[in-house]
């Protein structure tokens, strides 16, 4: 016959087979991330009208805040530009971050009836989120035509700067859906985290700000990098090459790292949840 | 036929009694901290089982509630993973859900056909080649592009059961999916399994309903307390499940002590049968089943025996009684031993878990009577034709109909 499968207690687990069996059902990926956006905006009065209403409140805010009040010096940019350039990333990364964190426990009903590979139910909720990225990349399209800002070739460096922005979501996201399997008490953690993350990312603010001593640690958030990155691509604003590439270093082990606990963890879900 | 389908060797799994690999990190900490050497109390859901399952068997898994049935299924379907031993499984395995689980309310029919299908392992270009036969299978042409919380009740069964009866895996799982629901349209989803089965499919299906598993399985396993009884053709795994269990149930009430009453007539036994008079402990709700049990009297003759078997619910409400002098069945006089049936011919009882009391007396006396004689697990059935029931616990179940 075409396939046999051998399941054997105490043996060492496989971890590229499981993740191709990711591959394998990528159509489950597909149907549940589309399955999140529909449910997301039915029934609600404005419907995707809060995609686009929620990132605009958001900016105005940090505007208010860091652009009116403290008047934080944004290197040129007009501040509601700078925070919303900022806000693309993290928008995205709390998003994800938040939703994966009690992904697995949400879809336990199916988890306790079929199997399939866990680490999809994560994954699924960082591909939902990317239709907000999207529209978020699209209000600031249309804020730099309002501010005349020009376009240079440069802004297509914004691309690989995206692409660590969606995998940054999506190895937190694994590490902290595995972590609440495990330990509920990362339902209330987590919030907290993102909240104390909001402050400790140059959003609305430069990371040039911040304190020579400092500098380091800061640079250990992943998003640093990668926030500052978004604006030197878009706005040529100054950036720290080595916030970057810690970023891409610091993303890259907590992927891995993440994919690892995560699929350790899978033959005990069932059980534990 | 001879190929084997699925080897299993000596697989087992245990559980923590009482304390579940959960929780928050105070324990988990604490627990690390006391010792990782210290005992933990496991018993075994499933321990040391071997069998061989022949490819295009249909196999029926029986056996008494915690024998360990879904517990083999799910480590068959990979949704756990065994303690020890090892499985080896010839070909695409998958289960069939429970009606519902994994439907959303907000998206359409058809959205939610190809949501289920990539739930149950299909590929989305197969559940397109599939949509038609499916949509037609249902005969929910109509409401397609309608969002499912729109639907009835049946509608719903329909929709998830036409997806379900679309699979197309070497190796089938059905854990007790198939209790409920419209009995026509449940028959045409068994049929069209079935008919696929005929072409080398194996299917294994735990079912209470003994009478069920009868007519469908070839062959059959017994499990009880985690092992392998018995492994057979069905009808013989079903005799010896029944005369395993009767004999053990027989003496439980001969040897009951807790009862009061002169004594002049006893219960020695009772059970409850279904309608091919095998014990069960579980009825489907609007099933036919006897309570069949037998008397014995130390005294020569005893005049006027009337028997009372009383149900309650799980809250102590008491919710029907069955009394042989208010209906038909007059003792005017018993002698020495004698056996009375009394037969249900539509249980009458929402899901959910039932006790029964049974009280006897003889010449307007108390004679004998025993509290929590047995307990009743009643399941989904098809009391109504549709079969839909209200919420577990909410009343009995009556017959009416609207105009």
């Amino acid at each position: 016959m075409a396939t046999t499968t051998i399941i054997e207690a105490g043996s060492p687990i496989q971890y590229w087979r499981k993740i191709k069996e990711c591959w394998q059902y990528r159509d489950l990926l597909r149907m549940l991330s589309y399955r999140d956006v529909r449910v997301r905006y039915a029934q609600t009065f404005l419907g995707m009208a809060w995609a686009i209403i929620n990132p605009l409140i958001s900016v105005l805010l940090l505007y208010f805040v860091f652009g009116v009040v403290i008047k934080v010096d944004t290197q040129g940019v007009p501040p509601l530009l700078f925070s919303m350039a900022g806000l693309c990333s993290w928008n995205y990364f709390s998003r994800v971050v938040g939703e994966a964190g009690s992904s697995v426990i949400g879809a336990q009903s199916l988890v306790k009836k079929i199997y399939f590979p866990r680490l999809i139910i994560p994954l699924s909720k960082s591909f939902s989120a990317l239709i907000d990225l999207v529209i978020v990349l699209m209000i600031l399209a249309g804020m730099m035509l309002i501010y005349h800002i020009p376009v240079t070739w440069n802004a297509l460096m914004i691309i690989p700067f995206t692409a660590l922005t969606i995998l940054a979501g999506i190895a937190f996201g694994v590490w902290v859906a595995a972590l609440t399997i495990r330990f509920r008490d990362f339902t209330h953690i987590l919030p907290l985290v993102l909240r104390i993350g909001m402050f400790l990312s140059p959003i609305a603010y430069g990371a040039t700000l911040v304190p020579q001593p400092y500098k380091w640690a800061f640079n250990l958030n992943p998003l640093t990098g990668v926030i500052e990155g978004f604006r030197w691509a878009l706005f040529n604003t100054p950036m720290d090459i080595n916030a970057v590439w810690t970023s891409i270093a610091v993303i890259m082990i907590i992927l891995v790292g993440g994919i690892w606990y995560f699929l350790r963890m899978d033959q005990y879900i069932a059980d534990i949840i | 036929m001879s190929d084997a389908a699925i080897v299993i060797e000596g697989l087992s799994k245990t559980y923590q009694r009482g304390k579940v690999r959960r929780g928050d990190l105070r324990t988990s900490l604490s627990s690390w901290w006391s010792g990782l050497g210290k005992e933990k109390e496991e018993f075994y859901a499933l321990n040391d089982i071997n069998l061989t399952i022949a490819q295009g068997d249909v196999v029926g898994i029986i056996g008494p509630n915690g024998a360990g049935k879904s517990t083999l299924l799910k480590l068959l379907s990979r949704i756990t993973f065994p303690t020890k031993g090892r499985m080896t499984i010839h070909g695409t395995l998958s289960s069939m859900l429970e009606v519902g689980t994994g439907f959303h309310p907000e998206l359409t029919g058809r959205e939610n056909i190809y949501l289920n299908g990539a739930i149950i392992g299909m590929r989305r270009d197969e559940v397109s080649r599939k949509l038609d036969s499916i949509v037609s299978f249902s005969g929910l042409e109509a409401f397609l592009d309608t969002p499912v919380k729109h639907y009835s009740s049946g509608m719903y069964v329909r929709l998830a059961f036409s997806v379900a009866s679309h699979l197309e895996p070497d190796i089938l799982l059905i854990d007790e999916v198939l209790a409920v629901g419209d009995q026509e349209f449940r028959k045409k989803c068994m049929a069209r399994l079935l008919d696929v089965s005929g072409q080398g499919r194996t299917i294994i299906m735990v079912s209470h309903q003994m009478s069920y598993l009868k007519d469908l399985c070839h062959t059959g396993v017994y499990l009880h307390a985690g092992s392998v009884m018995y492994q057979g053709t069905m009808d013989d795994t079903i005799n010896h499940y029944v005369n395993h269990y009767s004999t053990t149930k027989r003496i439980a009430v001969r040897d009951r002590e807790d009862r009061r009453g002169s004594g002049i007539v006893r219960m020695t036994s009772f059970e409850a049968l279904d309608k091919n008079e095998y014990p069960v402990h579980n009825v489907a709700a609007g099933e036919a089943v006897t309570f069949r049990m037998q008397l014995a009297t130390s005294a020569a003759n005893v005049f006027n025996v009337v028997i009372q078997i009383e149900f309650y619910d799980m809250y102590g409400q008491l919710c029907f009684v069955a009394n042989n002098s208010i209906s038909d069945h007059a003792i005017p006089k018993l002698e020495g031993q004698g056996t009375i049936s009394c037969h249900v011919q539509k249980f009458p009882l929402n899901t959910g878990l039932y006790f029964i009391n049974a009280s006897i007396y003889a010449s307007n006396q108390l004679s004998d009577e025993i509290l929590n004689l047995m307990e009743v697990e009643v399941d989904p059935g098809t009391f109504y034709n549709t079969g839909l029931l209200p919420p577990a616990h909410k009343g009995f179940l009556a017959e009416y109909s609207w105009k």
